[in-house]
């Protein structure tokens, strides 16, 4: 990059004050200003409130009861958050990794300027643009036990005691799983699409001159030029699929037997089914901590894989 | 004086309204657009009666109702009336008004609801609201799918194995095994009425309860007869599969089932129907026990009313004979005032042929469900969960009963700390 950024000394002795540079940051907090009340009010001040909430017995209806650290505690000993801790972690590490893979492979092939690329494109990332509501109803077609097409296709191949896909608690996971990669692909496809095309073609031309098969120049250039990307889909993916949500809530309810409860759902059950403000609190801000510290770790790690040009 | 003339409408306006000083007060419930007309009725009858009262209507489907009465209770301006079911829940949290008082004042004949129904409505020794029917369930048989295959009608001789052998008998499949016509269909969340029939019961108490009893030998006989009927037999499409096959509605009026357990709302869809049916009573269960769902969605005041007088008022007058009898008029309910008007109202709304009568027999073998502020809780996250497992095959009734018990039991003592 060819713009200079001022060193720390540089700032420091720049003349300081002037009427000309007061105004100018006044002018830029007034262009800053709606989006700082907005993320105020929506974002910083609802946070907070949880926080003091979570430290409270609270219906809804009566006022507040303060309770300290009892809803923290109880949680801890509570076996369905632990269940529910354990089918997020199965669904972040199951789908994050796989739809990544996919969706790189999809990119490259769709980086290939073949015919019929802006059709795919197209095609890919409609799941993205579909309402989640649709989705998860069509797929609850295709993985119904009797009549889905699912089984009917697995039938055909001679199988004849195809999974019961949603209802059993040993499939009904990675149905969930299955689905939300397919839905999601799109969305990280275009992210490595946009990578791959900033990759600069020297790069490759070089390589070839050197020698460099079509493996070693992915490898070796491929790779290392799309980390930032690949770091940015990576953090996006983790924090999303951490708060998963819709799937439980539209194609299973949580179900068979807690199988596909997932944290924000089981927040959503206790907030707003049974009313336990403050439990559902708790259990937000242990989700807040869980993704910070994920988040936190892996910029710390960044410098170790990330290649910034 | 044109000018003056006009001037004297606006004061002699003025003068007439604050004269007819009417106080308006909100009405909430929820329903069908079909299910408007009584409502409506209600209103008409209500406001010719007491010209000095407004009723306004805030009407929502089931879907989105109770979010909406939640934020409304939640901003102290919950409707003065409202239409509701889990009461107790809503009691617990202070914001209903306890209505013994006004029921004593008035003498108000709380004696004429179906014995029993009001402790749907109690919560710590306080009645909080009335009925307005009974979720009364019934058998529904398509009598040409029993004609065609040369069955005998259900009738109140029924027991559970007489239910079982019909429903096999009128199960057809494809040559891949799959079901293409079911004997009977069946509501998830009706499991209560199968334990009371079996002999079993759900808690020791059902409004204080202290142990979860479904873990006994009756209770787990049956939930595994259910079970059965599903996995082992195929009469009885799976809970699950009814979410893309359609509900108990669907496919009894398409024709896909021959007999459907379902109340009396179902009606006006199976009038439609291009087949012969008719109900029967729910069977008996293997020692003759006969029992049905007790209670039902009611009319309650919110505690936060400006307008308490008129709310009462209104309450009753919707509550009491007045209101049920239309309501017992449009058939879509079973009356929960039980007086011959109300009786003699539903019984012949129709259509021909259907024995109405059936509804209110039934009525009376009505036994109370849970009714406490920890049971939404516990169903969902124990009792729903542990029955998924029974009814997909993965555990019996026995195991997943028994796994159960210790859970409730922990969580009933827990609400009972707080």
């Amino acid at each position: 990059m060819a713009v200079s950024v001022p060193t720390r000394t540089e700032r420091q002795t720049r003349p300081r004050g002037g009427a000309l540079q007061r105004r100018e940051t006044l002018a830029a907090y007034g262009f800053l200003l709606p989006n700082l009340v907005g993320f105020l009010i929506f974002t910083l001040l609802p946070v907070i409130a949880a926080l003091f909430i979570s430290l409270t017995d609270w219906n809804l209806l009566q006022p507040p009861k303060w309770v300290g650290l009892k809803n923290f505690v109880t949680l801890a000993q509570d076996p369905l958050f632990r269940k529910v801790l354990g089918n997020t972690a199965v669904y972040v590490l199951g789908t994050v990794p796989v739809q990544m893979i996919l969706a790189l492979l999809v990119a490259m092939a769709l980086n290939q300027g073949l015919p019929g690329t802006l059709f795919f494109r197209a095609a890919f990332f409609m799941p993205v643009v579909t309402s989640a509501v649709a989705i998860a109803l069509v797929w609850r077609w295709i993985y119904n036990a009797d009549f889905g097409v699912l089984n009917s296709f697995l039938f055909m191949l001679g199988v004849s005691d195809p999974p019961q896909w949603l209802t059993s608690t040993r499939w009904a996971l990675p149905s969930v799983m299955i689905m939300s990669v397919w839905q999601q692909i799109g969305f990280s496809m275009v992210l490595f699409l946009a990578g791959l095309q900033g990759v600069p073609e020297h790069l490759y031309e070089a390589a070839r001159i050197d020698g460099a098969g079509p493996f070693q120049r992915f490898l070796f250039i491929t790779v290392p030029m799309l980390t930032p990307t690949t770091f940015f889909v990576f953090v996006i993916n983790i924090i999303n699929s951490f708060q998963v949500f819709d799937q439980a809530f539209i194609m299973t309810g949580g179900g068979p037997a807690n199988a596909t409860n997932t944290i924000v759902y089981n927040i959503y059950q206790n907030a707003f089914q049974f009313f336990k403000m403050g439990y559902a609190a708790a259990m937000a801000w242990v989700l807040f901590a869980i993704i910070f510290v994920v988040t936190v770790v892996q910029f710390r790690l960044q410098s170790r894989w990330v290649h910034y040009e | 004086m044109r000018r003056l003339r006009a001037l004297l409408v606006t004061v002699l306006a003025i003068l007439a309204t604050g004269a007819l000083a009417q106080t308006t007060i909100t009405w909430s419930f929820w329903g069908d657009p079909g299910e408007l007309p009584p409502n409506d009725a209600v209103i008409a009858a209500f406001e010719a009666a007491h010209p000095d009262i407004k009723i306004e209507k805030e009407h929502a489907p089931w879907s989105s109702y109770f979010d909406k009465l939640q934020t409304e209770m939640a901003g102290g301006a919950a409707p003065d009336v409202m239409f509701l079911t889990n009461v107790p829940s809503y009691a617990a949290r202070g914001v209903l008004e306890p209505l013994d008082g006004l029921i004593a004042a008035d003498g108000f004949p709380v004696q004429n609801y179906a014995p029993g129904s009001l402790a749907v409505f109690s919560y710590d020794g306080a009645t909080y609201g009335f009925p307005r029917d009974n979720d009364t369930t019934v058998l529904y048989y398509n009598k040409d799918l029993f004609d065609a295959a040369g069955l005998a009608y259900p009738d109140d001789t029924w027991r559970w194995d007489d239910l079982r052998s019909a429903a096999l008998a009128l199960t057809k499949q494809d040559d891949r095994g799959r079901t293409v016509q079911y004997g009977l269909a069946l509501e998830k969340n009706k499991y209560p009425t199968w334990v009371s029939q079996g002999g079993g019961s759900l808690f020791d108490d059902p409004l204080a309860p202290t142990t979860f009893t479904m873990d006994s030998p009756e209770a787990i006989a049956a939930i595994q007869f259910v079970a059965d009927l599903i996995l082992k037999d195929k009469s009885v499409p799976s809970f699950d599969a009814m979410n893309e096959l359609g509900s108990t509605t669907e496919l009894f009026s398409t024709g896909r089932v021959a007999m459907v357990m379902t109340n009396a709302a179902r009606i006006p869809t199976f009038e439609q129907a291009s087949f012969a049916w008719n109900v029967a009573p729910l069977p008996a269960g293997p020692t003759g026990v006969r029992a049905n769902s007790l209670g039902g969605a009611g009319y309650v005041m919110s505690s936060a009313s400006d307008n308490k007088e008129a709310a009462w008022t209104f309450l009753k007058f919707v509550s009491g004979p007045e209101g049920q009898a239309i309501f017992a008029e449009s058939g879509l309910a079973v009356p929960a005032y039980l007086s011959p008007e109300t009786g003699a109202a539903f019984a012949s709304a129709g259509p021909e042929g259907v024995d109405r009568n059936v509804f209110m027999t039934e009525t009376a073998n009505g036994v109370l469900g849970p009714q406490f502020p920890a049971w939404r809780e516990i169903e969902q996250t124990i009792v729903t969960p542990g029955l998924d497992l029974v009814w997909n095959g993965e555990q019996t009734a026995a195991q997943a009963l028994a796994a159960m018990a210790p859970l409730v039991n922990a969580k009933l003592a827990e609400a009972a700390g707080n």
